[in-house]
């Protein structure tokens, strides 16, 4: 059973003295719905660009990333209350649309969808050309959401891995392990590509 | 090719494949979630499990306790070490030791809100946190008169040059000062210190210059309080780092004994 929400894990590593119990608002903590309806919007639309752009890059399917998030934000509306530390909301939300994408791709059962074609970006003398690129492209469409996941959360958003394993709900060692496996598997087919363009030249 | 080329082309990959905004459908039906589902309500725990029940269960154990304990080896009924009254409840003896006390209901008219003068503002420390940062606060009461602390202040992480580098008036849930019907009351008594914890992150300006100090503007027009470091506390690692554009945040827990 796949934890969605992952609250308690979420506040594990908080009971290590990295965290403070409640900043939640009096008035939330007092019941009132509305302070409450009112700190979700806010939070969620704080975080709408990057949580879409995670769910987007995992999915490697825009339309299928907006019904994940805006999923994710159902789970989590739904448990908002028992989120106390509101400081700890970003990596929480991330966690559940991780999750969500990664129930997404199970019910799916076959390979991620690949993107469309991005437009053309004209390349800069000495930077890399496109068959390094499209190599790179074709191999984040092989992995697995998991590893897809903390390459995008460290390469695009540079999350440290105590930061990335928060928001995975991976222990650190597994992050760094997954982390070590993608970039390898990315690597080998950006090398074989250039290989390749030498081997043209 | 270098590390580092590839990690500028990984990067630049994952940009050009991800969205730069969010759709605006998107955006509305995020935004429609807490009005079309049901409102959040906290999780079924059993009874032994509700912290409010175990305190109050414990609380009611110690005052049984201590009553019977006074009552069988204390003073007369009602007086303490030399004769001055004894706390009647655990409360109390807390208060005996931090010279407050609490209630839900306001102090006697004879006590007025303390005002920033009246009170001295001091960090203990500075805790980390995933990307926060979290002072230990504590104000204790400089005058020869009680005065009571009530509600939430408005709440700025300050810099050593006066810069305002976060201020709960934008950012965070605190907002202004304020209170409300439910908060408590604290009453100080001449010396009498309370505490609390003043939570930031996600400070994304220019470099702050030592020392890193909190200021709160106490509710009512009580004026702003600025609590400095204490002795030894350094502010090297104060300042929260920058997690993104999301926006910064300080908040504080509630006050405590």
């Amino acid at each position: 059973v796949v934890d969605v929400i992952g609250t308690h894990s979420l506040r594990r590593p908080a009971a290590s003295g990295a965290d403070i119990a409640g900043p939640m608002p009096r008035a939330e903590a007092s019941g009132d719905g509305t302070a409450r309806r009112l700190a979700f919007e806010r939070l969620t639309d704080q975080r709408l660009l990057r949580t879409y752009r995670l769910a987007t890059l995992v999915l490697r399917d825009a339309s299928e990333a907006e019904d994940a998030v805006h999923d994710a934000a159902v789970l989590a509306w739904t448990r908002f209350a028992e989120l106390r530390d509101r400081a700890l909301f970003d990596a929480w939300f991330d966690r559940i649309v991780i999750n969500v994408c990664r129930q997404r791709l199970r019910q799916r059962r076959v390979r991620p969808l690949l993107l469309d074609a991005p437009p053309e970006v004209p390349v800069a003398d000495g930077a890399s050309g496109r068959a390094e690129r499209e190599a790179l492209r074709r191999a984040l469409d092989l992995l697995t959401p998991e590893h897809r996941a903390v390459v995008v959360l460290r390469h695009l958003e540079g999350y440290s891995t105590r930061e990335i394993a928060a928001r995975t709900g991976e222990r650190e060692g597994t992050v760094k392990s997954r982390l070590h496996y993608a970039l390898r598997e990315l690597r080998a087919a950006y090398d074989a590509a250039q290989r390749g363009t030498e081997g043209q030249g | 090719m270098s590390d580092q080329g590839f990690d500028e082309d990984l990067r630049s990959v994952l940009l050009e494949d991800a969205p730069r905004e969010v759709p605006d459908d998107l955006r509305r039906r995020v935004a429609a979630v807490p009005v079309t589902n049901p409102a959040p309500s906290r999780p079924f725990r059993p009874a032994w499990r509700r912290p409010v029940l175990l305190w109050t269960g414990a609380l009611a154990a110690i005052v049984v306790v201590l009553t019977v304990v006074s009552l069988r080896f204390g003073p007369a009924p009602g007086a303490g070490v030399g004769g001055v009254p004894s706390p009647s409840s655990s409360d109390g003896a807390s208060a005996a030791t931090t010279g407050t006390r609490s209630t839900s209901a306001p102090p006697s008219t004879s006590v007025s809100a303390c005002r920033a003068v009246d009170v001295q503002g001091r960090i203990l420390g500075w805790q980390g946190a995933a990307g926060s940062r979290i002072a230990d606060v504590e104000v204790s009461n400089v005058t020869a008169s009680p005065c009571f602390v009530r509600g939430t202040p408005g709440l700025q992480l300050v810099d050593g040059s006066g810069h305002v580098l976060i201020d709960s008036a934008t950012a965070g849930p605190s907002g202004q000062p304020h209170i409300r019907s439910a908060d408590a009351t604290f009453e100080l008594t001449p010396g009498g210190r309370l505490r609390t914890e003043v939570q930031a992150s996600n400070y994304c300006g220019s470099a702050a210059s030592p020392p890193i100090d909190i200021a709160l503007t106490l509710p009512s027009g009580g004026g702003r309080l600025v609590a400095t470091p204490g002795a030894g506390v350094s502010s090297a690692d104060a300042v929260p780092p920058c997690l993104g554009s999301t926006g910064a945040v300080i908040t504080m827990n509630g006050w405590r004994r």
